[in-house]
């Protein structure tokens, strides 16, 4: 159970997020279990991605995050969970804090055709020791469901195996769309490669297009 | 067919209570659950020697072959620096996944050096090259720059001689129930030793990742080792005999025999609801979460008709007749035990002395089944995974807490009363099946 200041600071990051991209509050923060509709897809869509290894705001609106002090709460959610960007204005008041990439990460918002496009910020801690590859994402007007492959970052990375980073990656959805009613978050990910998890999504959704028409 | 799975077993087991009628001593709702044992008793229950039966092979594996694949686990341990540090891996998480295999390697090399016969030192070996060669090759990518692609010609030598044991064994011997018993560790060795080996595209590391290429290996290994230790046994039963009997025939109508009369046996079984086919009628403690429900489940779960395709018919003739002994192991142990809950017996689990005495029962019907078997080496291979379960039993038993919830050690009671049951069905099954394959 959090205690009342983690729920407090919870509370501080979901309202960031929700004058942003009309989140529902806590209730919309991530779930480890994708959404069942799948709407859109798109396989191995642009993306771009950023990694901390300090406690930091990487992304944010509005006012800059205060880092919660105990080192414990911080990584178990810091600083918002997800955002979209949906047009040049929510470009303009997306923040990028001080880490490496940062002018990329600014370089891909700005380069986004909003009228085509929709950006999706998604930020997880991740173990120092691996990092991950978007292998497709999902959405629909209320749901949106991030699929990555893990894997071990290379021998020579020096890292510890208890301590996390944070890990931000943006996302450019191909399709433009109003982010207001998403209010079902899903990520996940495993061990196997992004060619053998989108190839899975392909089977599953032949199999209901197959099974609907057969009825 | 409709595959029963394990959930739909536990929810058809659950309505056990009302067909027993017992659902008054429900433990769920007589508040039983919060049963406590005395720790200090279970503790001392397994103080003694529990019986122990060695796997043996009837066959002589041969000293120089030990060695050598001694001298080859050691030598791939020896590659490896250990523990390895930080200058010499940086990523924590890969250096971790080294040391622990060197570790698991060195355990299973001192394992080995402790075997009670020369058949487990060679499984134990073959555990230890596995671990070892993934520790060497992870090294040696780290180290050296090892790639995938060097494994290649390796595999491809290995793939031939499997074909060449394949294409030249014959299924000779002298007795045919000790030839089933030789030929049956070959068919697993060969099917170990089976289409994974393969340097394909890595399913979980990026290409060129030391750990990806210490798996590649690993799997060439296991597959190198079940291949040279299936020709030695072949090669050490073939030596043996004066003149090989073709003995292929013979298995597989002994085979067909042995599945038509435990098919008759087993819709003899009668069933108080053809659905719930474990249920009992009758009093008895066979309603859920006792010990005595969950070991007629796991008894009459292989022998289920619905649990699955046929696994006496695949193409490995020798290990298809093991199955089908162990299938009439399990039928019988499943109605000697079910008979008992249906005569009244609870197996009721409200004290420490309970457990002590599922646990004396198990042993003695271990300790009786070793003596003397007038097929010792079919049924001391069935005896020796019995001991081991009693083994892994009494292993949690010396841990039980001063004050042992009875939810905590029914597990345990369930396997006791599992190797009771089975080591009492093991001779009549060998029996029956060293019958067939000698008529």
């Amino acid at each position: 159970m959090p205690s009342i200041t983690r729920r407090r600071a919870l509370h501080g990051a979901a309202a960031l997020l929700t004058g942003f991209a009309g989140c529902a509050g806590e209730s919309s923060s991530s779930s480890s279990h994708p959404p069942e509709a799948t709407g859109n897809v798109a396989f191995d869509p642009e993306s771009y991605s950023l990694r901390n290894p300090r406690l930091e705001p990487v992304v944010w609106t509005g006012e800059r995050p205060t880092p919660v002090e105990d080192e414990e709460r911080e990584r178990a959610r810091p600083w918002g969970h997800h955002l979209f960007v949906a047009d040049a204005d929510d470009a303009d008041a997306v923040s990028i804090g001080d880490v490496d990439g940062a002018a990329g990460a600014r370089e891909f918002l700005d380069a986004t055709d909003y009228d085509a496009a929709t950006v999706y910020v998604e930020r997880v801690a991740i173990r120092q020791c691996f990092t991950q590859e978007l292998c497709h994402v999902r959405w629909s007007e209320t749901e949106i469901d991030t699929s990555y492959a893990r894997y071990y970052r290379d021998a020579d990375v020096a890292c510890e195996t208890e301590t996390r980073d944070v890990l931000v990656t943006l996302i450019r959805i191909p399709g433009a769309f109003d982010p207001s009613d998403v209010n079902s978050y899903g990520s996940s990910r495993g061990s196997g490669t992004c060619e053998r998890r989108n190839e899975r999504l392909r089977r599953r959704t032949n199999a209901t297009e197959g099974s609907g028409e057969s009825r | 067919m409709t595959r029963l799975t394990r959930r739909n077993a536990l929810a058809a087991l659950g309505t056990l209570g009302a067909l027993a009628g017992c659902s008054a001593a429900n433990p769920l709702s007589s508040g039983s659950d919060a049963t406590e044992l005395d720790g200090a008793t279970l503790r001392a229950a397994v103080d003694d020697s529990p019986p122990s039966v060695p796997r043996r092979l009837p066959v002589d594996i041969g000293d120089d072959h030990l060695a050598a694949t001694e001298r080859r686990a050691r030598s791939l341990l020896d590659s490896v620096p250990a523990p390895l540090g930080p200058d010499e891996v940086p990523n924590g998480a890969i250096r971790e996944r080294l040391n622990h295999a060197h570790e698991g390697a060195a355990e299973r090399l001192s394992r080995a050096a402790e075997a009670a016969t020369p058949f487990e030192r060679l499984s134990a070996f073959a555990d230890a090259r596995a671990d070892a060669r993934f520790a060497a090759a992870a090294w040696r990518a780290v180290d050296e720059g090892l790639d995938r692609e060097a494994l290649e010609d390796e595999t491809a030598t290995v793939r031939e001689d499997r074909e060449a044991l394949r294409s030249r064994r014959r299924y000779v011997g002298a007795d045919p129930v000790d030839a089933t018993l030789v030929h049956a560790a070959i068919e697993r060795r060969l099917d170990r030793a089976g289409a994974d080996v393969e340097v394909d595209e890595p399913s979980r590391h990026r290409a060129g990742n030391p750990l990806g290429v210490g798996e590649t290996a690993e799997d060439v290994e296991r597959a190198r080792v079940a291949v040279d230790d299936a020709a030695h046994l072949y090669d050490r039963l073939t030596a043996s005999l004066d003149q090989p009997e073709a003995l292929r025939t013979r298995l597989v109508d002994a085979r067909e025999t042995l599945v038509e009369a435990f098919e008759s046996a087993r819709a003899d079984v009668e069933s108080v609801d053809p659905d719930r086919p474990w249920a009992v009628e009758g009093e008895g403690g066979a309603d859920r979460d006792t010990p005595v429900a969950d070991a007629l489940r796991e008894l009459y779960w292989p022998i289920d008709p619905q649990s699955g395709p046929d696994r006496t018919a695949d193409g490995t003739v020798a290990r298809s007749l093991l199955t089908v002994h162990r299938m009439f192991v399990d039928l019988r142990a499943f109605e000697d035990l079910r008979g008992r809950v249906v005569e009244g017996e609870e197996f009721a689990l409200d004290s420490a002395d309970d457990v002590v005495a599922m646990r004396a029962a198990a042993v003695e019907a271990v300790r009786v089944a070793d003596e003397a078997p007038r097929v010792p080496a079919l049924t001391r291979a069935t005896l020796a995974d019995l001991t081991a379960r009693l083994a892994r039993a009494d292993a949690e038993l010396a841990d039980a807490d001063e004050r042992a919830r009875a939810t905590s050690i029914r597990h345990e009671a369930s396997a006791y009363l599992v190797v009771a049951a089975r080591a009492r069905a093991v001779p009549p099954a060998s029996e029956r099946v060293a019958a067939a394959l000698r008529s």
